[in-house]
């Protein structure tokens, strides 16, 4: 394939070329490009096994295009007609689809079925019929195969995204049109040469990282399109011509301008990202923003690995580096012993934030009814040395540790509890939790009239493992917030008293002052 | 006759009504519940401080040289843990040198005795005769409210372990209750009795799912008795929209103040509010044609004379006929310019002939902007029960007011709304759909929301309807209710399960 042909390919792939619509028409079209996904190596591998296949994602997620790929042996194995999508069946349809799965779940049914939907309406109409279909589908059975493409990240590994990108952009020929006014200074040419190179395969699998990190999602349509947008800005050749006739310049059109903003959802959330938004030192030559701009983004591209820091995302280094942590054998870190210096930020942002900074030792939780006002103040002391884990998102109780099949977007704090039957009390902490938690222990702001979303969790995580340490509430202290010469924070703590001559027990409470 | 009479046609008006002024503060209607359980303490003197709990031997100080600055402490956390501050601080009203708590334990459980009246939620128990059983609620409510000492509770249970009696439960026949209920409930008619009938079982099965289920029963005793407090005095604002007929509905904003829900959807609620507030000018036109009928033939006119400065009804002079007819209380006299001018009267000595219901009309319409009147301390039930479970905004005295859904309230009906499910998550528009059916909250397009605007003649359009969604949505994220699903699917579930949620 020429040059040409692969730009006239791939500027239909941008949603700011003559329209989405086409894009996507086209895209169904394209014989020429096909990625085995891993999803559908994990699908043919397990096919003898497996009852039933359900793919939830958005659009554009690649569903559709597996299905596709792999319907005549869904149909040598005895499969149904896939339900390609769900939200198009009728509500009866849905009904009929979802007690069919009840019965072939429950054995009851022996065809085999294979499902793509929206993972809202799917939900929703399983909730309807019956919530324990979702319990049996969600218990890692190993004849259901389930895939939430929500959660699928293109960038995770290096080599499928590599796989992409070079499939995508790739091409044989050099252009030889010699009357082209951009012959020998073609920028699509140094454009794909930049994406292929390692440099500029690891920016854009930084970019495409840092988004899914930062909690959001990058369909397969959405990679393709931002890849296509980044070698062509939107413009076939001609286009291009008629630009550079006007008043247009080669400059403008360089991948590193990927960074410019757009209204383009995806676009604008790479666009926030902007290594340019960064102050860091820069040659003297450098004179105008624009300069600045260049020199920057040029130097994000150049970087290669590890190239997070130059990003415009608070902690998204630090954020980056606990979650590779945690793809680390034992998987698990006790959160006493473990020295790892950014965990132990972590593990102060949250004392400050649940204790406001009156004690860094033992854990103190601040339970003040939401009834009353924050201006008295209950604390608690959980406990003085309160054993809490750091872990890896997909490790459960009880069952087998295997290795990191990936690299999640979160972690969790958890506190091992109950007697009999152990269980887990979690705090999920994602990109949004993790920032909160080092603004509060860099100090950068308290908001004490109400409680943020990520505050709201901590509280939430404390106070049940309060509940499950009831000799908790054997103490408080009572804080008052505003301080006056009138009053002082006190506590009260439960005392038991027994007569060692009747043996009679009796409890009352000491009152102490505080400081 | 006239004091007593007019007296008792107060208490009519209310029994006819069916509320006699704003049950506040919550706290004090689910005291008042209570006593409908438990036999109360009559004594509204008692108090509980420092030196009380020192002197019978309950709480102890080794530090004497803080002595003054503990003390004092100790009665500031008190005053307000003990709930006295915050129940004196919302009802401007109480009696200063009286003293009401939170029910932290049974002698402290103290009846506010203004108005027998204000006791309707049991009386609207009791409709539900078939399913009703006092015994039973009544020993769900004894472990809910009084066997807790978890929490705070704790500590205050062992400070108070002197102060503690026998809780004595009330008993009450089931002939007696169905008699009680049929007196309160005497003026209705087949429609109402049938709607309050339906809201009654709905109560009755509410607050059974409260009183058992683990979402709130493993709570602390301050979360149980404020989510108690929130579900009953969330059935007071129910029985006004019952009252008023059967398709009556909340078209509710989805956040108290979000700038996005500005414009028609704005007017719309505020619309709306009125329509419901207007019950009570309603039931009081219905009222006096009811009074009136006992003196009059309601067919004929009454006759009416402008003479020497007075005004005469049928030769009685008005002043005494606002009385003893139709039992105004005010001490002050309705002013003669201004009977003259609603009445229309243009010279001395002109006599008038008007029918009963016109009659009536005008009156109210005196009567209506006098301070303190009857209809307006009734009328005021709807916005101050509103306010304390945060439905009604804004909160300042502003007259354009709406219903909309605060976070505290939101958060109580997901709540409510999973118990009744057993479920730790469900669908959002499940849950969307439940307010609308069960509570009568409009929060999207819908059947019902359209009705409600055609009778508001106000056009809606699909794009504001999901602006409040979306707002609602908002609500629910800000109090940790929610996990997105996909871009247009949402599970709610409650904050404390948030955490361990996995889904698909």
């Amino acid at each position: 394939m020429t040059l040409q042909e692969r730009v006239s390919k791939l500027v239909r792939y941008c949603g700011q070329y003559k329209g989405h619509g086409y894009m996507m028409d086209e895209r169904n079209q394209d014989s020429d490009f096909n990625i085995e996904l891993t999803e559908e190596k994990s699908i043919l591998m397990r096919i003898d096994d497996l009852r039933v296949i359900l793919m939830t994602g958005e659009a554009g997620d690649g569903k559709s295009r597996i299905l596709r790929n792999i319907n005549s042996i869904l149909k040598e194995h005895g499969f149904t007609n896939p339900c390609s999508d769900f939200s198009a069946l009728t509500k009866e349809e849905k009904t009929e689809l979802i007690c069919q799965l009840k019965e072939v779940l429950a054995g009851r049914d022996t065809s085999k079925l294979v499902i793509s939907a929206n993972v809202g309406v799917f939900t929703q109409a399983i909730l309807e019929q019956d919530i324990k279909i979702m319990e049996e589908l969600t218990r890692e059975r190993g004849d259901v195969f389930i895939c939430n493409f929500e959660d699928r990240n293109l960038a995770d590994r290096k080599e499928d995204f590599g796989n992409i990108v070079r499939k995508f952009i790739y091409y044989d020929e050099d252009c030889e049109k010699q009357d082209c006014p951009c012959y020998k200074t073609c920028v699509y040419r140094d454009n794909i040469q930049k994406l292929l190179s390692e440099s500029g395969m690891e920016a854009i699998r930084t970019i495409c990282n840092a988004i899914y990190l930062t909690g959001g999602h990058v369909t397969f349509r959405e990679l393709l399109s931002l890849l296509a947008y980044t070698v062509t800005f939107g413009q076939d050749c001609e286009d291009r011509i008629d630009y550079l006739n006007g008043e247009g310049t080669v400059e403008k059109k360089s991948y590193y301008h990927i960074f410019d903003e757009d209204d383009d959802i995806l676009l604008s959330k790479v666009s926030r990202m902007d290594p340019a938004r960064k102050r860091v030192s820069y040659p003297e030559s450098i004179h105008t923003k624009e300069e600045y701009q260049a020199y920057v983004r040029k130097l994000f591209f150049d970087q290669g690995q590890n190239s997070y820091g130059m990003l415009a995302m608070d902690y998204l280094t630090e954020f980056y580096e606990v979650l590779y942590y945690m793809n680390q054998p034992p998987y698990h870190y006790d959160t006493i012993e473990d020295r790892k210096s950014i965990l132990q930020r972590l593990k102060r942002g949250i004392s400050k934030m649940s204790s406001r900074g009156k004690s860094d030792t033992g854990l103190v939780v601040t339970d003040t009814p939401a009834i009353f006002d924050n201006k008295i103040r209950t604390e608690f002391l959980v406990m003085q040395d309160m054993s809490l884990i750091w872990h890896r998102y997909d490790l459960k109780i009880k069952s087998k540790i295997s290795p990191p099949k990936r690299l999640w977007n979160k972690f969790y704090l958890s506190y091992l509890t109950g007697e009999s039957e152990k269980k887990l009390i979690s705090l999920l902490i994602d990109y949004r939790q993790f920032r909160f938690l080092l603004m509060c222990e860099e100090d950068y702001f308290m908001n004490r009239n109400e409680s943020t979303i990520e505050e709201y969790a901590v509280n939430t995580f404390y106070r049940k493992i309060l509940q499950e340490n009831n000799q908790a509430y054997d103490s408080i202290v009572i804080r008052f917030d505003e301080k006056s010469n009138e009053l002082c924070d006190f506590s009260l703590t439960v005392h038991n008293q027994q007569n060692i001559f009747t043996g009679e027990s009796k409890r009352s409470i000491r009152i102490r002052k505080e400081d | 006759m006239s004091r007593n009479n007019s007296s008792k046609r107060q208490n009519d008006l209310a029994a006819f009504i069916g509320v006699s002024g704003p049950e506040t503060p919550k706290y004090m209607l689910a005291n008042n519940f209570l006593t409908d359980y438990f036999r109360d303490n009559p004594s509204t003197s008692d108090i509980y401080n420092f030196r009380l709990l020192e002197d019978s031997g309950v709480l102890h100080m080794e530090d004497e040289i803080n002595h003054l600055k503990l003390e004092k402490s100790f009665n500031t956390f008190l005053v307000r843990y003990s709930g006295e501050e915050i129940i004196k601080n919302s009802n401007k009203r109480l009696d200063k040198n009286k003293h009401y708590f939170f029910p932290l334990n049974h002698k402290m459980l103290i009846e506010i005795k203004n108005n027998y009246l204000r006791h309707i939620l049991y009386y609207l128990q009791c409709l539900d005769k078939e399913h009703f059983n006092y015994s039973d609620l009544q020993q769900k409510l004894e472990v809910y409210i009084f066997q807790d000492d978890s929490g705070i509770n704790r500590i205050l249970k062992i400070l108070f372990q002197n102060q503690e009696e026998e809780i004595i439960t009330l008993e009450r026949t089931d002939k007696e209750r169905i008699d009680q209920a049929k007196n309160f409930w005497s003026m209705l008619d087949k429609g109402e009795h049938r709607r309050l009938k339906v809201l009654g079982q709905q109560l009755n099965e509410d607050l059974n799912v409260l009183l058992e289920h683990e979402y709130f029963r493993k709570l602390d005793f301050y979360r149980k008795y404020n989510y108690l407090s929130i579900l009953l005095t969330s059935y007071i604002v129910q029985y006004i929209v019952r009252r008023k007929e059967d398709e009556a509905y909340m078209l509710c904003k989805g956040h108290p103040s979000d700038s996005r829900l500005n414009g028609m959807l704005h007017k719309a609620c505020c619309d709306n509010y009125v329509s419901i507030r207007n019950i009570f000018p309603i039931l009081l036109q219905q009222y006096y044609e009811k009074v009136l009928a006992q003196e009059m033939d309601m067919k004929e006119s009454l006759r009416m004379k402008r003479m020497n400065g007075k005004v005469l009804i049928n030769d009685r002079e008005f002043q005494e006929f606002a009385r003893n007819v139709m039992g105004s209380k005010s001490r002050s006299e309705i002013e003669f310019q201004r009977i003259v001018k609603v009445f229309r009267f243009t010279e001395e000595d002109e006599e008038i002939s008007i029918s009963a219901k016109d009659f009536i009309r005008r009156y109210i319409d005196i009567t209506r902007t006098r301070g303190g009147n009857t209809i307006t301390k009734i009328s005021s039930t709807l916005p101050t029960c509103g306010k304390q479970i945060g439905m009604v905004f804004p909160e300042s005295n502003a007259r354009q007011k709406y219903f909309a859904m605060s976070s505290s309230l939101t958060e109580f009906y997901v709540r409510l709304y999973l118990a009744k499910k057993n479920q730790k998550y469900d669908y959002l528009d499940n849950f969307i759909e439940f307010l609308q059916k069960r509570y009568h909250i409009v929060l999207t397009k819908t059947k019902e929301g359209e009705t409600l605007l055609r009778k508001l003649k106000l056009n809606i359009t699909a794009q504001e309807f999901a602006k409040n969604k979306q707002a609602f949505i908002d609500t629910l994220h800000s109090i940790n209710c929610l996990v997105k699903l996909s871009d247009s699917g949402y599970v709610i579930t409650l904050p404390e399960e948030k955490g361990d949620f996995k889904l698909i």
